[in-house]
């Protein structure tokens, strides 16, 4: 059987953990390639129906990275992206979607180990729960 | 003379006593169209041929009500959905929040007034998930609100004689509404039955209303007369997605203030109309294929 290859959105606000991902190739660290990364102006950006439609769309799981709490360029839109992901796990579990598919992290500008581990450790994750249920099959 | 046919699926009649409150205008309309499927005015049973615009009132709930659809389609030049149920599922939609088997239990069996229920199965159709129109067939045009106005429905019906297509609202009902915007955050939670204040929008006194993410062409009626906007008129073009969206405008808003709310205890509100044609609806019918 081929290895399962998890397909992950994730949301990066360009304070903080963009910055720190852009830093990662001269740093010579890598993240998993699996990881397809959505710059955002601040995780307040994005909002249930982006993440809706990444899980109807076909994704296995979705990461929002926000920066650190008192640490937002915007005064509190890691707050309310808080809200937002806390809310919608609510309801992925009625859908049917696992809510351990979606998790927002909160990284400081400056944390290029942290922010790497945190990716490498959801699609750990992912490729435990396996492909999203929901996902049509090809062909 | 051009023909006009409202076909009647799964609905109430709401739409038609619409239809028919185009009242004396509706005299100068019938002097260019024949109306000749109507099962509250026109006795006439089956659908005729060669109809020029069909006008479809309700949305699908049972499999007859896709063969009457389809036979309408192949039927009509142009097809259009008057009203929420016949555009995005309306209130009956709320119904897919439920398992079709639990929900058919519960109205035949369990109910407390019923004693030894039997889920009617001999002669009718099934029953299936409830679904708006364009899930089946190709719409031309679209009528929202519970009911659309009459003015509206008339406006459409004159400019789609005439072979145009009529232009479509790409406002919100807040751009209507005289009350906004909010100047502040609101404090807590109201209810309908608590008497708003005057003049101040009904969002930041605390009330749910869908203004912010409902097509505008009502003139904002509701939140004039005090009541917030239940959100009737579908998705605004930019929301896509009712309930998301104003979930994403009320944490925005009230998420220090305001604790109560969630979407999974809210969401016949934010989804009132909308639900059987909204993402969630999406993800549900996809793990239903996956189970088969």
């Amino acid at each position: 059987m081929k290895e399962f290859k998890p397909t992950i959105i994730a949301f990066l606000c360009r304070w903080s953990a963009y910055g720190v991902a852009d830093v990662a190739g001269i740093s010579k660290t890598s993240y998993p390639s699996n990881i397809r990364i959505i710059k955002v102006p601040c995780s307040g950006r994005v909002s249930p129906l982006h993440i809706l439609q990444a899980f109807n769309n076909g994704a296995d799981g979705v990461l929002i990275f926000g920066c650190l709490e008192g640490g937002c360029h915007y005064i509190d839109g890691n707050l309310r992206a808080i809200h937002r992901v806390k809310q919608l796990k609510e309801i992925l579990n009625i859908m049917g979607l696992n809510s351990d598919r979606l998790e927002m992290y909160l990284v400081g500008s400056c944390n290029l180990n942290k922010l790497v581990n945190y990716m490498k450790e959801f699609t750990e994750r992912i490729r435990k729960l396996g492909p999203n249920p929901l996902k049509l099959k090809e062909g | 003379m051009k023909k006009i046919a409202i076909i009647s699926l799964m609905s109430d009649g709401g739409c038609h006593i619409a239809f028919l409150d185009i009242h004396e205008e509706l005299l100068q309309l019938l002097n260019q169209v024949d109306l000749v499927h109507s099962y509250m005015t026109v006795d006439r049973k089956d659908i005729p041929y060669n109809i020029d615009i069909a006008l479809i009132e309700g949305g699908v709930r049972t499999t007859h009500d896709i063969e009457l659809l389809k036979e309408a389609r192949s039927k009509a030049k142009i097809l259009v959905a008057m009203g929420s149920c016949a555009c995005f599922g309306g209130i009956p939609g709320l119904s897919n929040l439920y398992d079709l088997t639990s929900s058919l239990n519960y109205v035949y069996r369990e109910t407390p007034t019923t004693i030894k229920g039997v889920i009617p199965h001999e002669n009718v159709p099934n029953v299936i998930r409830v679904a708006p129109i364009s899930r089946y067939v190709k719409v031309d045009f679209q009528i929202p609100g519970c009911p659309p106005e009459s003015k509206e429905i008339k406006d459409a019906l004159v400019s789609l004689l005439k072979g145009e297509i009529p232009p479509q609202p790409t406002k919100t009902v807040c751009d209507e509404c005289k009350l906004g915007p909010p100047k502040k955050k609101p404090k807590r939670l109201r209810r309908i039955y608590e008497p708003p204040e005057p003049n101040t929008c009904l969002l930041e006194q605390g009330y749910f209303c869908m203004g912010s993410v409902t097509r505008a062409g009502c003139g904002a009626k509701c939140p004039h007369a005090g009541i917030p906007c239940d959100g009737c008129r579908g998705p605004a073009p930019k929301a896509l997605d009712q309930g998301a969206s104003i979930l994403n405008a009320l944490i925005t808003l009230a998420y220090e203030n305001i604790k109560e709310f969630s979407l999974k205890r809210h969401s016949a509100y934010f989804y009132r109309y909308s639900f059987a044609s909204s993402i969630i609806e999406d993800l549900i019918r996809k793990r239903l294929v996956e189970k088969k």
